[in-house]
C-alpha cells in the first residue's frame, strides 16, 4: 500500500504570510494596500508584469456648448483689464486632490479679453467653446498628470473625456477631480504572474475601484487570467472579481456598478492584531493566493457573510502523469459563499485555458458519517484524541452541473492541510508540525451549536478547517 | 494469510476446514470445546495484542427465513470476560442456503489476527462474519517504548478487539455495522442497531464536509457518487480506518484493517483488483439486490477490498488435525 505523503516533494515552496492594511483614507497616506499585496507576493515568488499592470483611470464629462469663452479685448487694451488675482478668487476650474495631499492643487481658467495675467495656475479661454474645451483638455492632463486616451461625444454637446496615467501602479488610486468635471481616478494597480506550474501561469491584475460616493474606495478588483507562456494571450480568458462589502462577485468583463462604501478605520496599529477591520491577512506561494480579513470575528457585523472580502486563488497541484486537467485554475469568493467558515467554496473555475465558469471546489475529508450528536458535529480523531491531519485536496466538476453532483479529485492545494477541528475565525495561526501554520478555513465553527438552527448541526456536519502552512507570519506590512 | 475455500456442508466438515485454516494462519488453539475451539488471534506488531474466537457448534439454530443449524463464532478478549464477549455470531452450516450453488461453501480471509467470513457473491444474514484485533498506531500503544510524536496523552491502548456479524449491516455491505462489539483497553460497546438508528463501529470515508444527507451528490437518489480522479476516473483509494465513538463524540480511529485497503467504486463482490502488483479482491458490495439504500451510506460508496493469497481450498476428505489428549472433539 503507498504510503500517503503529507508533502510532495514539489510543494516544498516557500509561503509567506503577511498583514496588509486596509488602508484607503484621506488621512496621511502610508503605503499603498495594493502595493502591500505585490510586496507579499513578490516575496512568494511571483513576479511583476509591469508592462501589463493597469494604469489608473477617469472619466470625466462637461457639456462643450456650455463652455465660457474669452471676452473681448477691452477698449483701453492691458490697462483697462480688472487685475489678474481676481481670477484667482474665482471658483477654480481643475481642482485636484491627492490622497494624503493636504492641499488640491488647482487651476484657473483665465479670461483675457476681462483680466490680467493672473498669480495663480491657470489656462486661457479659447474664442469659441470648442477651443476653450481643446485648451481645458490639456489643462486637465497636466494636472492629473495623466493622457488623455479618448475623446467620446455623448451627444447634446456632452464630450466624455477618458484619462488614464502615465504609469501602471496604485499611487494615483482616491485622487479626485473637481471643478468644471468631477471624478475619481480608479483601477491603478499591479499586475503579477504565478510561478509556472506545467507550463501555464496565472496572471493576476488587482487593483482598487470606486464607491458610490465621494469618490471612497469600497473595492478591490481582482482579474485572474490562466494562460500559457509569458507572451502568448491569445485565447485567455480572465474573471473580473470585485471584493466589495455588500456586492456579489461576478464574472465581467467591464467593471460593475458601484456598490455602498464601506466604513473605513483609522490607520492600523503594524503590531496589532486584534481583529480590526484594518488588516487584511495574505498568504501567498509560487501558485496559490488567498486574502481576507485578518482575525474577522464571528459577531453578526463582522462574519465574513455580512462584511465578505476574502479571495483564496489558486492553481492546485496535481500528481505527475495527471491527465485531468492541464492545468485549472479557481477563485474562491466570498460573496455567492463564505469560504472562512466553510470548505465548500463557491467561485469560478477555468480549465486548461478556456472559459471562467461559475462553479464550486470543495476540500474533501475523512468523515464519521454519523448522523450526529444533537448540538454538534461530528469529529474523527484517534484513540488519545488527537487533532488529525490530512492533505487538502481540492474536488470540483470540469463542467458544473448546478449542484454538488459527482466531484472529482482535482488537484492538491500548495503547503495545505486539513485538520479534523474546527476553530474560530479569531484563530490566526498555530505551531504544529514543525511549523507555523494560518488557519484558511473551518467548515461550520459555532461557539454554541445549541444556538444554531438546522441541519448542518443536527444530521452530522464534519468539524474539518483548512491551514497553510508558512515561513512566518510577521504583523509587519512588507516595505 | 489463508483465503480458504470451506466446505460448510456438514458441521464437521465446517469446523475441521477453518481449524486447518486458521493453523495456516497462524493462530493456536487456547482449548477445545465441546464441538469446537477457542483459538487465539495474535497481532504481528506486538504479542500482547491478542484475542479469542471461540468457533463451536452448540446446537444452536437460527430463524428465519428458514430454521438451519449454526457455527458460532464468539470473539472474546483474553481474560474471556463475559462483559467483554461479543454475541455468538451464527454462520449456517448445511446445504440448507446455498444460493443456487450446488452445495454450501464459505470462505474465510484469515490473517494472524483478523477474520472475513462470507459466502461468495451473498450477503444475507447468517452467511457472513468479521473481526480480530487491528493494527494500532505505535505512538498510541502502551509497549512502545519510544515514540516519535510529541505526544503527552495518557491514553495508551493496551487492548482492542473489534467484530461483527452481517445481521444488521456490515462491512459486506457498507461502511457501517450495526451487529457488533468493540472493545478498547476497558471501555466495551455491544450493539445491535436497527438500520435507521446510527450504529458506531464504522470505516472512515472521505466526503465534502457537509451534514450526512449532504455527501457528493443527491443523497437518496440510486446513483452512487464516488471520489474519482478527474481524467482517469481512477476511484479514490485510502486507507482502511476502523473507527467507533464511545457513545458520543468523536468518532475514534482505532487503527487500520490489515492487509486490507478502501476504494471508493461500486464493485460486485469479490471483485479482483491489482494494486502495485499486489492482487486483492473486494469484501464489499455497495448495494445488495432489494437493499435499501440508507441515509447514512448513500453519499459514500466504500469497498472494502483485501488481499489475495490465492485460495486454498479444504473439503470434507481433508485429514483432520491430530487430537488432543484430552479432547472431547465430536466428528
Amino acid at each position: 500500500m503507498p504510503a500517503i505523503e503529507f508533502y510532495h516533494p514539489e510543494e516544498i515552496h516557500p509561503s509567506v504570510a503577511r498583514l496588509v492594511p486596509n488602508e484607503r483614507t484621506s488621512a496621511v497616506r502610508r503605503s499603498s494596500t495594493v502595493s502591500g499585496l505585490r510586496g507579499v507576493l513578490t516575496l512568494a515568488g511571483w513576479t511583476l508584469d509591469l508592462g501589463r499592470s493597469p494604469k489608473a483611470q477617469v472619466s470625466v464629462s462637461l457639456h462643450v456648448p456650455s463652455l465660457p469663452v474669452r471676452s473681448p479685448e477691452p477698449p483701453g487694451g492691458e490697462s483697462d483689464k480688472l487685475p489678474g488675482p481676481l481670477v484667482c478668487a474665482q471658483a477654480p476650474a481643475i481642482v485636484v486632490q491627492r490622497p494624503g495631499v493636504p492641499l488640491p492643487g488647482r487651476t484657473w481658467a483665465w479670461d483675457q479679453g476681462r483680466y490680467k495675467e493672473p498669480p495663480c495656475p491657470h489656462f486661457p479661454l479659447g474664442f469659441t467653446p470648442g477651443q476653450t474645451f481643446e485648451i481645458f483638455k490639456g489643462a486637465l492632463a497636466e494636472a492629473l498628470d495623466m493622457n488623455i486616451i479618448r475623446t467620446l461625444g455623448l451627444g447634446d454637446g456632452v464630450v466624455q473625456l477618458d484619462l488614464e496615467a502615465k504609469f501602471a501602479g496604485p499611487d494615483p488610486n482616491g485622487t479626485q477631480v473637481a471643478g468644471w468635471v468631477g471624478g475619481t481616478v480608479w483601477r491603478g494597480g499591479w499586475r503579477m504572474l504565478s510561478g509556472e506550474y506545467r507550463g501555464w501561469f496565472i496572471g493576476l491584475s488587482f487593483t482598487e475601484g470606486p464607491g458610490t460616493s465621494g469618490g471612497l474606495w469600497d473595492a478591490w478588483e481582482f482579474g485572474a487570467r490562466l494562460h500559457h507562456g509569458m507572451e502568448d494571450l491569445s485565447g485567455t480568458q480572465e474573471v473580473a472579481l470585485r471584493l466589495a462589502l455588500s456586492g456579489r462577485w461576478r464574472k465581467e468583463a467591464t467593471p460593475p456598478p458601484p456598490y455602498s462604501s464601506i466604513g473605513i478605520g483609522a490607520p492600523p496599529d503594524p503590531n496589532a492584531n486584534t481583529g480590526d477591520w484594518s488588516w487584511y491577512r495574505v498568504c501567498a506561494c509560487p501558485y496559490q493566493l488567498a486574502i481576507w480579513f485578518d482575525g474577522a470575528s464571528d459577531t453578526p457585523a463582522q462574519t465574513e457573510s455580512a462584511a465578505p472580502r476574502s479571495l483564496f486563488l489558486g492553481m492546485p497541484w496535481a500528481p505527475e502523469g495527471f491527465t485531468g486537467h492541464n492545468p485549472f485554475v479557481f477563485a474562491a469568493n466570498s460573496i455567492l459563499g463564505v469560504f472562512r467558515t466553510q470548505m465548500t467554496w463557491p467561485g469560478y473555475t477555468q480549465f486548461d485555458g478556456k472559459q471562467w465558469r461559475e462553479n464550486v471546489v470543495t476540500v474533501p475529508c475523512m468523515r464519521a458519517r454519523h448522523e450526529g450528536t444533537v448540538n454538534s458535529v461530528d469529529r474523527v480523531s484517534n484513540t488519545q484524541g488527537a487533532v488529525l491531519v490530512e492533505n487538502a485536496y481540492v474536488c470540483t466538476e470540469k463542467n458544473p452541473s448546478g449542484y454538488i453532483g459527482n466531484h472529482r479529485l482535482a488537484g492538491k492545494l500548495w503547503n495545505c492541510a486539513v485538520l479534523a477541528q474546527t476553530y474560530p475565525c479569531a484563530t490566526v495561526e498555530a505551531d504544529m508540525l514543525g511549523g507555523k501554520w494560518v488557519h484558511v478555513s473551518s467548515h461550520g465553527w459555532a461557539a454554541d451549536y445549541s444556538t444554531l438552527p438546522g441541519r448542518g448541526v443536527l444530521y452530522g456536519a464534519q468539524a474539518a478547517s483548512v491551514w497553510w502552512k508558512v515561513e512566518s507570519t510577521s504583523s509587519a506590512p512588507p516595505e | 494469510m489463508v483465503l480458504a475455500d470451506i466446505d460448510a456442508s456438514t458441521s464437521a466438515c465446517f469446523r475441521n476446514g477453518f481449524h486447518l485454516a486458521a493453523l495456516k494462519a497462524g493462530w493456536t488453539v487456547d482449548r477445545t470445546v465441546t464441538n469446537g475451539y477457542v483459538y487465539v488471534l495474535t497481532s504481528p506488531q506486538d504479542a500482547l495484542l491478542q484475542c479469542k474466537l471461540l468457533v463451536q457448534d452448540s446446537g444452536r439454530t437460527i430463524w428465519p427465513p428458514a430454521t438451519s443449524p449454526v457455527i458460532d463464532f464468539q470473539f472474546l478478549t483474553m481474560d474471556e470476560s463475559p462483559s467483554c464477549a461479543s454475541a455468538p455470531y451464527g454462520i449456517r452450516w448445511g446445504n440448507y442456503f446455498t444460493y443456487g450453488r450446488p452445495s454450501r461453501r464459505l470462505r474465510f480471509h484469515l490473517t494472524p489476527c483478523q477474520v472475513f467470513g462470507y459466502f461468495p457473491g451473498v450477503d444475507a444474514p447468517a452467511n457472513a462474519v468479521m473481526g480480530g484485533v487491528p493494527f494500532i498506531d505505535p505512538n498510541a500503544l502502551e509497549s512502545t517504548a519510544e515514540r516519535c510524536a510529541d505526544d503527552g496523552s495518557e491514553e495508551k491502548t493496551w487492548r482492542a478487539v473489534w467484530s461483527s456479524s452481517d445481521g444488521n449491516g456490515s462491512f459486506r455491505s457498507g461502511y457501517v455495522s450495526g451487529d457488533y462489539c468493540v472493545v478498547h483497553n476497558s471501555d466495551v460497546i455491544r450493539e445491535n442497531t436497527g438500520l435507521f438508528n446510527p450504529p458506531r463501529l464504522r470505516l472512515i470515508p472521505v466526503n465534502r464536509p457537509d451534514g450526512y444527507l449532504d455527501g457528493f451528490g443527491t443523497v437518496n437518489f440510486n446513483t452512487p457518487v464516488m471520489m474519482r480522479w478527474m481524467g482517469s476516473e481512477e476511484p479514490l483509494l485510502h486507507d482502511a480506518f476502523i473507527a467507533w465513538s464511545s457513545g458520543f463524540q468523536p468518532f475514534r480511529i482505532r487503527g487500520t484493517l490489515w492487509d486490507a485497503f478502501c476504494r471508493c467504486e461500486f464493485v460486485t463482490w469479490e471483485s479482483p483488483f491489482v494494486l502495485e502488483d499486489i492482487p486483492f479482491f473486494s469484501y464489499t458490495s455497495g448495494y445488495a439486490a432489494g437493499y435499501p439504500p440508507h441515509w447514512y451510506q448513500v453519499g459514500d460508496v466504500l469497498t472494502l477490498y483485501l488481499r489475495d493469497p490465492g485460495v486454498t481450498v479444504y473439503n470434507c476428505d481433508e485429514a483432520p488435525p491430530p487430537l488432543p489428549e484430552e479432547s472431547n472433539y465430536v466428528y
